[in-house]
């Protein structure tokens, strides 16, 4: 068998976007369509969870028995929560997980090196972009996994990034959602966002028969356009009192965590929880380039599995 | 040996541990400061190595935080961050001796017992001395090799005046010397009182202390030093200059009784050939005048005769005088070739008279006293002659008592203050320059045992950098000789960079007190570490560091409040002596 290893910095795109299909209804709260502030409310501890992702190594697998070469990546994935007390916000959470995974059924196994282990997966497609799919679908189930332990009655968790993935949660949950490549509002609707002053909010839309959204305002960087707007999700399963509450609740907390542009390019809706947060992942994910040598180094003594296997368990390291 | 200690932190790996250096990161729930002693195991491959080391700087950080705001926001709880503390160790002792870094992760603890014993290298000091205590309340060692002379010799102590340094370093380390089980008998000390009437009352109880409510605590911690019943010293003998008005009584305010009257005998005067300390301003030296100085007491010493019926009086013959003058028999006044002189002002008066005769000098009938001096020379050296007789007064006369030296001493107490404050500067150099020079004449021709201690403060006075004097001469004299004779300098100064870099290089021991922060950053103090340099900048009272070749780094001491009265106030009020002084003084 032969292993042919690519440092990942060459290698394919790794973040493909997902685009939204899902329709979008704006006649769901019982209000004029105008900016809103969302009043007194009780705030519940606040926790932030998060995940962050890294290639760390292409692999092109040449089997002894078979001339086809066979696609693989070895990557490592992080998620955590930090819980926002009154006074104190901490790291409460941090898993990992260093996976090395081939297209098709044959398992590839790794022995350790250098301080790194690798779990093993097969599956999948053979084209790059899917594999980078895959590997972001392993961070989100890290995340997921973290929001769900995390979630209580007396809390909120805040997810960064969109739900569309998560189950259903008996406890609060919400996404945040940064960036605004699709376009959720038309017209005069999209006029009442970039007419939201930081602290307010839109009233509830809509997404799919799933989500409800809304977008919010953060401080820090002006109220023109959408500068510092943040669009909120939250499963139509807690139904329309509870959402209007959570969206509540997201206006008027989340503007205390807005993050400060001359400290983060994604400031304010990368919010400083999550931007602390993200620095601690890719700091315990190791350094990459140490992680691509002990890659090499393993690729060396590898296995590859005679026939395909069912999938093993993965083993998720509790930090 | 007691188990090993807890943990209290980890070597840390982020920047490089090396056998000189390396981080700490500091545990939960542990508390680590500097002057910690610290000790790591680790399992080299080539066996296992324990490393030794001493916290030189204490460091607590947010980790995350990049930006100064950054903290504010953590304080405020909007953004997570983890409080780290860290601490910089010097690496003093590595056991067996294989100079290897310690490894990252392996624990740290705190060095105990055998361990700290091991880390301050007492394991390898055949005699001690306990000087003071540790920051971990635990007795420090002294290596008695290194300060008796034996293995080196002197101390040097620097320090800002009216933190409780100098002064207090030395008393302490005299005292515990009396009370050491080897030493006490073979110690003599002379100590200078330059300041005040401060030291006249170290043989008293200080009040002070017997008030302070940890009085109990203060008397443990000497028990600790070796001072079982803290109080003033035992035995010393105090000695003032005579008062201008009465040479018969000191001249001193806060204290009268027990006080002698010092002085030397014209005779001593010429045959110690002490005319060469009357002139010690370093311009002397430059000059002429020098070598006018040397002439003229080469001549006196030539002709010099004790009188019959003048004791301790000096007469000159005509012509010199054969044999060593200490062996020559006392003459008539009658044969005398000049009058009786019984102080200092009648044979200064004699002298001036004669080098100022014209007559004389220009036939050359002067010309065994003054040689070739040039003509300006003469009204210079007379200049000089007189106003030291001016500034000696008193001094040297013929009842004078000269406080004993060498096998004088044999009877006197161990301690010996000599009250200068109250003399023109001229005066005290001139005390001090003949009471070194006696010192170390006694050694030179007598035995090592007892070993004298000489403490005197403002060494840049008597030792300056600059330029060369008597004394100078006779302090280098001291400071390279004077450890195999058996003269030990402890000096002090408020400047090490002021002082005559013989002097203070000699020394095997050097302490320092607070300094100036200017001060701190000369090189005559590279024996304290950067860290240490920026430490001496905030020693509290009663705080020193101490470095010893022994120990190659220097240890943070402290010296309890002292039982003994250092200035009058302190005089503890039930001394039978104590209200005549208060009576005297109102």
């Amino acid at each position: 068998m032969a292993i042919q290893v690519s440092d990942p910095t060459y290698g394919p795109m790794l973040d493909p976007r997902e685009g939204d299909v899902a329709t979008v209804r704006t006649d769901v709260e019982p209000v004029r369509w105008q900016p809103l502030d969302p009043g007194p409310v009780d705030v519940p501890e606040l926790v932030f969870v998060d995940g962050v992702q890294q290639v760390e190594a292409w692999l092109n697998i040449t089997p002894h028995d078979d001339p086809a070469p066979v696609f693989g990546v070895a990557f490592a994935v992080a998620a955590g929560a930090v819980v926002g007390g009154a006074d104190r916000a901490r790291v409460d959470e941090i898993r990992l997980q260093r996976v090395v995974m081939t297209e098709g059924g044959r398992c590839l196994h790794l022995p350790p090196s250098g301080g790194f282990a690798w779990d093993t997966r097969a599956g999948g497609g053979i084209d790059p972009g899917a594999m980078a799919g895959r590997v972001a679908g392993f961070r989100r189930d890290l995340e997921q996994t973290i929001a769900e332990g995390m979630a209580a009655p007396d809390r909120l968790v805040v997810l960064d990034g969109r739900l569309s993935f998560l189950r259903e949660t008996r406890h609060p949950v919400i996404g945040a959602v940064k960036s605004h490549h699709a376009m959720y509002l038309q017209g005069e609707h999209a006029g009442v966002v970039t007419a939201l002053r930081a602290g307010q909010r839109t009233p509830l839309f809509a997404i799919g028969d799933d989500r409800f959204g809304w977008y919010q305002r953060l401080p820090n960087v002006g109220d023109a356009g959408w500068a510092g707007v943040l669009r909120g999700e939250v499963s139509q399963g807690f139904g329309l009192a509870v959402a209007r509450r959570l969206a509540d609740v997201a206006a008027a907390a989340l503007p205390r965590y807005a993050g400060r542009p001359h400290r983060d390019p994604r400031a304010p809706q990368n919010m400083q929880p999550i931007m602390a947060l993200e620095q601690r992942l890719r700091h315990r994910l190791g350094d990459r380039r140490l992680a691509f040598r002990a890659a090499r180094v393993a690729c060396a003594q590898a296995t590859l599995d005679a026939v395909p296997s069912a999938r093993p368990d993965l083993r998720i390291a509790a930090a | 040996m007691t188990a090993t200690p807890e943990p209290v932190g980890v070597v840390l790996g982020h920047q490089a541990a090396s056998s000189q250096s390396f981080q700490v990161g500091i545990a939960d729930g542990a508390s680590v400061q500097v002057d910690d002693l610290v000790a790591v195991r680790t399992d080299d491959p080539g066996g296992p190595v324990t490393t030794f080391g001493i916290v030189t700087e204490s460091y607590a950080q947010i980790e995350g935080a990049s930006v100064a705001t950054d903290t504010m926001h953590v304080a405020q709880g909007n953004m997570p961050g983890e409080l780290v503390r860290t601490a910089d160790v010097q690496v003093i002792r590595v056991d067996p001796e294989r100079w290897i870094a310690p490894y990252p992760g392996e624990p740290v603890r705190l060095a105990r017992d055998g361990e700290r014993a091991k880390a301050l290298y007492e394991d390898t000091m055949s005699r001690t001395l306990t000087l003071g205590l540790g920051r971990d309340g635990l007795p420090i060692q002294l290596d008695l090799d290194f300060l008796d002379g034996t293995k080196g010799g002197h101390v040097s102590i620097s320090g800002i005046s009216g933190v409780a340094t100098k002064t207090s370093t030395a008393l302490a380390l005299v005292r515990l010397l009396l009370e050491h089980a080897e030493m006490r008998r073979r110690v003599r000390v002379l100590i200078f009182n330059v300041k005040g009437e401060d030291l006249l009352h170290i043989d008293r109880d200080n009040a002070g202390y017997r008030a302070r409510a940890d009085r109990d605590q203060l008397d443990a911690r000497w028990a600790q030093l070796g001072l079982a019943d803290p109080g003033g010293f035992p035995q010393v003998g105090f000695w003032a200059p005579p008062r201008k008005d009465h040479h018969g009584l000191p001249d001193c305010e806060s204290r009268l009784e027990d006080v002698r009257v010092f002085g030397w005998t014209p005779w001593r005067f010429v045959v110690e050939g002490l005319l060469r300390f009357c002139f010690t301003d370093a311009a002397d030296m430059r000059s002429q005048v020098g070598f006018l100085e040397e002439r003229v007491r080469g001549e006196m010493l030539r002709r010099a005769v004790p009188v019959e019926g003048h004791p301790g009086a000096v007469g000159f013959m005509a012509q010199g005088v054969p044999g060593q003058p200490g062996t020559r028999a006392a003459r008539l006044p009658s044969e005398l070739a000049t009058p009786v002189f019984e102080d200092l002002d009648g044979l200064v008066d004699w002298l001036v008279e004669l080098l100022s005769d014209d007559e004389l000098v220009r036939s050359g009938a002067a010309r065994a006293w003054i040689g070739n001096a040039a003509a300006g020379t003469l009204p210079a050296f007379t200049r000089r002659l007189e106003s030291a007789a001016a500034r000696l007064r008193g001094l040297v006369r013929a009842d004078a008592v000269a406080i004993p030296r060498g096998d004088a001493a044999q009877n006197e107490p161990p301690v010996a203050v000599v009250h200068l404050t109250r003399l023109h500067e001229f005066a005290q150099r001139f005390v001090v320059g003949t009471l070194l020079a006696q010192t170390f004449a006694a050694k030179e021709s007598g035995t090592r045992d007892p070993i004298e201690f000489v403490v005197l403060d403002e060494l840049n006075k008597y030792a300056p950098r600059e330029g060369h004097s008597p004394i100078t001469e006779t302090l280098i004299d001291i400071a390279q000789r004077g450890r195999s004779l058996g003269v030990i300098l402890v000096g002090a100064q408020q400047q090490a960079s002021l002082v005559a870099p013989e002097v203070t290089q000699n020394a095997a021991i050097r302490i320092s007190g607070r300094l100036d922060p200017a001060e701190a950053e000369r090189s005559e103090y590279g024996w304290l570490s950067p860290a240490a340099r920026a430490r001496a900048r905030l020693l509290m009272q009663g705080r020193v560091m101490v470095s010893q070749p022994s120990v190659p780094a220097p240890l943070t001491v402290e010296i309890p409040f002292p039982p003994w009265a250092t200035t009058a106030r302190e005089v503890a009020v039930d001394d039978a002596s104590d209200d005549a002084i208060f009576s005297k003084l109102a």
